[in-house]
């Protein structure tokens, strides 16, 4: 009798303790999945971004190459972004970017394009995308670099 | 002779014992399985594969389509990177053929100014790097790098390559997230 009731004890034991490690376990894949779909989200608005029609260098309306942003269409969009917040808004979710000229140096701070947030942050993705900045007004060619920044 | 010998009759209930000991056991084997397949399967790192594949061939892009603000002559047109670059590789033994306003050849316009733009981006972003310029198949005539690792850290490792008309022969240059291949 003794020996039967400590064998139910001891199977009560383990599955409790199977439970438990599965549901910490179950919790852990979850948020990570989580993590993973967020980040997956980021990589997708930054390169949106990045290759945003409104930004592209074009010639007689046809986009030129890739990974170049002309610079009066950048200062006409982040006019437009104003104008148009909640479009923009819904398509890029809770993220910022700035436009830095790296090379020539000219001395000037970051041009914000958008910044929309929210009050609670949990976490932040940044991420960094090298271009050519092309002037019309003086047909130059300058390096630089957007950056993107994605909350959740 | 002793014809009288004790024998050992297995009772109903060692069995039963038996069928519990394997049943346990079958049981923490599932367990260790379960725990060992949770703790080998691989973590994605999704943003750090991005970064390291879309850095490296985006920051080389764009660096050959900068304007080089050298401006060799009055009147003539600056030259990009790019072109500055095959200048070099081409006269590299004289430090190169075209002669900046500021007296420097391009071999060294251009290596002063990759080391600025390196310096003001990978290195500021805290992305371990190395940068490097060969003739396909030759000798390295140009390297920074700041990885102190030498371990490529993601994504694809392949140089991107510029043409040396009117020659066949092609420049490579690597730019490698976390440090390339030896």
């Amino acid at each position: 009798m003794t020996e039967s009731i400590l064998v139910l004890i001891i199977f009560f034991v383990l599955l409790v303790l199977g439970i438990v490690f599965y549901a910490k376990v179950s919790s852990v894949t979850t948020s990570s999945a989580s993590q993973e779909r967020f980040e997956l989200r980021a990589i997708e608005i930054a390169n949106t971004i990045n290759h945003l029609p409104e930004l592209q260098c074009s010639k007689n309306n046809a986009i030129e190459r890739s990974d170049c942003v002309d610079l009066l269409k950048f200062e006409a969009l982040v006019d437009t972004m104003h104008e148009y917040t909640p479009y923009y808004r819904e398509r890029f979710g809770v993220s910022g970017a700035e436009l830095h000229i790296v090379y020539p140096p000219q001395g000037m701070p970051p041009t914000k394009l958008y910044s929309f947030t929210k009050p609670t942050i949990t976490s932040t993705i940044s991420f960094f995308r090298p271009l050519t900045i092309y002037d019309p007004r003086t047909d130059e060619n300058y390096f630089g670099y957007l950056q993107i920044e994605v909350e959740q | 002779m002793n014809l009288w010998k004790p024998q050992r009759v297995p009772t109903k209930n060692a069995q039963i014992e038996m069928v519990g000991l394997v049943i346990i056991v079958i049981i923490i084997s599932l367990i260790m399985l379960f725990v060992l397949r949770t703790l080998m399967e691989p973590q994605s790192e999704y943003v750090q594969q991005e970064e390291a594949t879309t850095l490296s061939s985006q920051w080389v892009d764009a660096l050959l389509r900068t304007n080089s603000q050298c401006f060799p002559h009055a009147g003539k047109s600056d030259p990009s990177m790019g072109e500055l670059l095959i200048d070099c590789v081409k006269f590299y033994g004289i430090g190169g053929n075209i002669i900046c306003s500021s007296s420097k050849k391009s071999c060294d316009h251009f290596n002063e100014t990759v080391k600025a733009l390196l310096g003001n981006t990978l290195h500021q972003w805290n992305v371990p790097y190395e940068f490097k310029v060969n003739k396909q198949g030759q000798q390295v005539l140009l390297r920074h790098a700041n990885a102190t690792r030498t371990r490529n850290s993601g994504g694809d490792v392949t140089p991107y390559t510029l043409p040396i008309y009117p020659t066949n022969q092609n420049i490579e240059i690597w730019l490698c997230i976390g440090g390339c291949p030896p």
